[in-house]
């Protein structure tokens, strides 16, 4: 009989591991159709009523007055007190980098606004991992820098050097980073309270453009901790300017960014009502998505995000994508500098956030083939400000 | 003198866990997916997704089978598919024609293939650290090429769009591309004498050598294919994302050896095959894809990859050791190896 046939055996160890392979799936599959899927409401189909240009709940006319105001170009950067005191020259600063691709960038623009102020800069490469972060900080020890620049620093990771930073009066001047700020840190900018007005700006451009009829699904990156009030404030804004409009999230971990566009597209034909993807960071998420929707027959499907760089202007100019909100290292950097100077001059630093733009097809600049600055002027609004003009 | 198996026999092999391990957790795994989210795992569409979703993976995977099959690595094909999708864009937004952009392209690949052929078998390096090491120029060669920016221009789009973003019912051309390859691939490894010298090189390089066969020169080949199959990739990535992306290949490094590896335990016994490699991509890409249908959370996709990866790999384990099969370095005696060798 087939029962008792050592081929019956041996399978029957190989059907038990494969089953239990399935159990673990299911279990995974079970777990997780009960955490995330909130994304019940629906997409819109309330009446259009009256004459405040209310939909069901949705407030289309305070939305688009959001999205009037961002779409205009910044005209001024956000720090506004002139230093007023002389800035000392021949200072050496380094700037510490990252180790991602954006980081790279920064390294030059600091060298030039450095260079403005009189100043020698260079640019110490890690790869980020917390190890080459310490060395780095350790080599800019050594060179006896006179202060540091760098983005997203974690006061843990470099703990054992923050004692000979404050003890020779190293200032750090930061980005983008989580921890508060105290000695050697002196300066933040782009930090996370202040993203919460990017999740407003997205908010109001989905509600917007829908008319109230969205529903919207936030593709989070939780590595990226400094971008959770943006999804807060996104999800938040978006029930206040309307109340009908559907709202739901996913996370894609950074070992699974590969798969993101098949994260975004398997959530999208379970959730067929979804009209908007919001992505956290569209730098990482967005590239290739626009061709996958398109194959999975998801086209009206419109994308907005936070971030983006030559790729996703490519994609706002074909119409694959609505709107943007991009990062301004420009900004960022002159403000990461100003702290610096303000310091060295004896001024108080004036905390403030990077400009920011909701952009689309229509007001995106006609050289959009390299990241550009919000504030068309800012290098000139800069120099006002430390009497270099 | 043993005769050839019946008919019967070779259908019971064929369809055995020992053969196809994947393809029955495959099955396990649809049937799981398709009774947990019924309404949208079942259809004609998901096929589609898987397929689509896919593709540059299981081109990528397949790029690294021959060196894998003559036991040589080549860790730096994702930077490869970086490059040259770099340099295809950087040349097409210089106005340069399609055809000849694609083919500066492609020629990248192959110069690329000859650089680590000439590291790995002519200094004799170590093709796991040498390829670790061009990669890590290629990287530093994207970083200065394009200073970490993604190269965008009206010309990526039209024709060059049209290579990645065509579809065909549904299914989009790097689907295509992906079987094309896998068959030629699978012709190559197993109804030629080349293929068979691969394998030769792979199972046992001193003895191969001992038969006749050429083991440096076939194991230089399996680094320009490689470097030329990867050259190809990184077309067809940039035209899907619309770009030149300095870190675009990146993240095919580690899903193209999983799948390569993998697919090395279905059909062919331990040696790195086509159509195994398309097995074990489609084995990882349905899972993802049912877990997204299923709203997972975020941490299933990276626990269901390694749940699989070993649960395939210890059930065909499984299987050797009770059938007695022996591992396929011992199966080879050098009588055949010669025969092998020498055959064509």
């Amino acid at each position: 009989m087939y029962l008792s046939t050592p081929a019956f055996r041996r399978n029957r160890r190989a059907l038990g591991l494969a089953a239990v392979c399935a159990a673990l799936v299911l279990a995974a599959a079970g777990c997780g159709s009960s955490s995330n899927s909130s994304n019940s409401g629906s997409s819109g189909g309330g009446s259009t009523a009256n004459a405040a240009n209310t939909t069901s709940g949705a407030n289309v006319s305070a939305a688009q007055a959001i999205v009037a105001q961002a779409s205009q170009r910044p005209a001024s950067i956000t720090v506004t007190k002139p230093v007023g005191k002389p800035i000392p020259t021949g200072k050496k600063i380094v700037f510490i980098s990252c180790g991602a691709a954006a980081c790279e960038l920064q390294g030059n623009i600091v060298a030039q606004a450095a260079a403005m102020l009189g100043w020698k800069s260079s640019t110490i490469a890690t790869n980020g991992t917390p190890a080459a972060i310490q060395a780095a900080y350790e080599t800019a020890l050594r060179e006896g820098v006179d202060g540091i620049v760098t983005t997203a620093a974690l006061r843990a990771e470099i703990e054992s050097q923050i004692p000979q930073l404050v003890a020779k009066g190293i200032p750090v001047s930061d980005a983008s980073s989580t921890d508060p700020i105290s000695p050697p840190f002196i300066y933040n900018t782009s930090t996370a309270p202040q993203n919460a007005t990017i999740g407003k700006y997205l908010a109001a451009e989905v509600v917007a453009d829908s008319k109230g009829k969205a529903n919207a699904l936030y593709v989070n990156l939780p590595a990226y901790t400094i971008l959770a009030p943006l999804g807060s404030a996104f999800e938040s804004d978006l029930k206040q300017l309307c109340a009908s409009c559907g709202y739901g999230s996913i996370g894609v971990p950074l070992p699974q960014l590969a798969n993101a566009s098949t994260l975004i597209v398997s959530y999208l034909r379970s959730h067929p009502s979804v009209n908007y993807v919001v992505l956290s960071v569209a730098d990482a998420l967005d590239p290739g998505l626009p061709a996958a929707l398109s194959a999975a027959g998801l086209s009206h499907v419109k994308i907005v995000g936070q971030g983006g760089g030559p790729t996703e202007f490519g994609y706002l100019t074909n119409g694959q994508e609505l709107a943007l909100v991009p990062y301004d290292d420009y900004d960022v950097d002159y403000q990461m500098i100003d702290a610096l100077a303000r310091h060295f001059a004896g001024v108080p630093v004036q905390l403030t956030p990077p400009p920011l733009w909701l952009i689309t097809k229509s007001n995106l600049p006609a050289n959009h083939s390299a990241i550009f600055p919000m504030v068309a002027d800012y290098q000139s609004q800069f120099l006002k400000l430390w009497g270099k003009q | 003198m043993r005769g050839r198996p019946s008919m019967a026999a070779r259908v019971r092999h064929g369809l055995s866990f020992n053969t196809i391990g994947a393809v029955y957790v495959l099955i396990a795994i649809i049937v799981v997916f398709s009774i947990w989210v019924p309404s949208t795992f079942p259809t004609i569409a998901t096929v589609k997704q898987v397929l689509n979703s896919n593709a540059i993976t299981a081109l990528a995977a397949l790029a690294i089978t021959i060196p894998l099959a003559t036991r040589t690595f080549d860790l730096s094909f994702a930077y490869t598919i970086t490059l040259s999708g770099v340099v295809t864009a950087h040349f097409l937004t210089d106005g340069t024609p399609l055809a000849l952009a694609v083919l500066l392209g492609l020629a990248v690949g192959v110069v690329i293939g000859v650089v680590n052929a000439t590291v790995v078998v002519a200094m004799r390096i170590d093709s796991f650290i040498a390829t670790l090491a061009t990669g890590s120029l290629i990287q530093a060669l994207i970083t200065m090429a394009t200073n970490d920016t993604p190269i965008v221009n009206v010309h990526l789009q039209g024709g060059f769009a049209k290579i990645g973003q065509t579809n065909i019912g549904g299914i989009t051309l790097p689907v295509f591309y992906a079987l094309i390859v896998a068959l030629a691939l699978w012709f190559v490894l197993e109804h030629t004498a080349t293929g068979r010298r691969f394998y030769a090189t792979g199972f046992n390089p001193d003895a191969a050598r001992l038969a006749g066969v050429r083991v440096d020169r076939l194991r230089f080949i399996s680094l320009i294919v490689s470097g030329s199959l990867s050259g190809a990739t990184g077309i067809v990535l940039a035209s899907t994302i619309g770009s030149g992306d300095p870190t675009a290949g990146t993240a095919y490094l580690l899903p193209g050896f999983a799948a390569a590896f993998l697919g090395a335990t279905q059909l062919k016994h331990g040696r790195f095959n086509a159509f195994g490699t398309i097995i074990a991509v489609l084995l990882l890409g349905t899972g993802v894809v049912g877990l997204g249908l299923a709203n997972a959370p975020q941490w299933a996709a990276n626990m269901f990859v390694g749940v699989v990866l070993i649960a395939s790999l210890a059930v065909t384990g499984i299987q050797r050791r009770s059938t007695g099969a022996t591992p396929w370095r011992k199966q080879l005696s050098f009588a055949r190896l010669r025969r092998s060798a020498t055959a064509g």
